[in-house]
């Protein structure tokens, strides 16, 4: 927040090579995840830290820096998906059948945290964004259900049926993806 | 302590940002910066001046009352000894 204040102050370079270095690898990450491409994941970060540069000034201190980061670059994430049309409902309560009664109990949190990270990113990439991107912002970011659901603009408890949700595929596609190849 | 893949996710990927990206991600992003500062530079210094400009100009062809007369300047009602048999209706 120091950092935040004395570039707001002075324009130094070197806070904003601070901020630059702390927050960019975290940003291009979250891009390439829900982005899928590389090159789009890069040009999403620049603009993503353009935005912010500019709007830093409006930057309330109510929420963490980091929140008020990461939330910039989920809402630009979802507004380029839905722009190209490649997930018109997202976050949409959808009438989409899926094939989750096998899945008996809720997943443990420790089944997706500790799956391998070449199998983690297979199952994030085939998940649909919207599942995505609420696993990322719970178990990357540490965010709270009720800030899931402020940043998303839903309900908390829609937040948890969609977190539900995408633990339940995700554990599916592992299942699907990477048990059965071993048997 | 407890493992989160997710976050090993993430470190990965800033690893591979800092080696590919970082410096030229940097340098573009300065260059765009600067060019939004220089922009706001001149809207800055020009964007008043330039409704100073237009104000004044529209002021020029606004009101009677407003608009200067020169004291030598004749007046159209009356004639150089008063007003005119014309406008009084006479003729």
């Amino acid at each position: 927040m120091e950092v935040v204040n004395r570039y707001l102050e002075t324009q130094a370079s070197m806070c904003f090579s601070i901020l630059y270095d702390r927050y960019a690898g975290k940003i291009f990450g979250k891009c390439l995840v829900l982005l899928k491409d590389e090159a789009l994941a890069q040009d999403a970060t620049q603009e993503i830290f353009t935005k912010i540069f500019l709007n830093l000034s409006g930057f309330g201190e109510k929420a963490k820096f980091s929140t008020w980061v990461y939330s910039i670059t989920y809402n630009f994430c979802i507004d380029f998906l839905r722009r190209r049309k490649k997930m018109q409902s997202l976050f949409d309560d959808d009438t989409e059948v899926e094939r989750l009664k096998d899945v008996a109990d809720d997943v443990a949190d420790e089944e997706l945290m500790e799956m391998e990270t070449a199998h983690l990113r297979a199952v994030l990439d085939r998940l649909p964004a919207d599942d995505r991107t609420v696993l990322l912002m719970k178990y990357q970011d540490d965010m709270s259900i009720k800030d899931i659901a402020s940043m998303l603009d839903k309900t908390e408890s829609a937040i948890k049926m969609k977190l539900k949700r995408a633990k339940e595929k995700a554990y599916r596609f592992k299942q699907e993806m990477f048990t059965e190849a071993v048997l | 302590m407890k493992v989160n893949n997710f976050k090993t996710i993430q470190e990965e990927d800033e690893r591979y940002y800092a080696q590919q990206w970082q410096e030229k991600g940097r340098t573009a992003l300065q260059n765009a910066l600067s060019f939004c500062k220089l922009l706001g530079q001149i809207a800055e210094v020009y964007v008043p001046r330039a409704v100073e400009v237009l104000l004044s100009a529209t002021d020029a062809g606004q009101t009677p009352s407003g608009r200067y007369r020169s004291p030598d300047m004749p007046d159209n009602d009356k004639g150089p000894g008063g007003p005119s048999a014309y406008s009084d209706g006479r003729l």
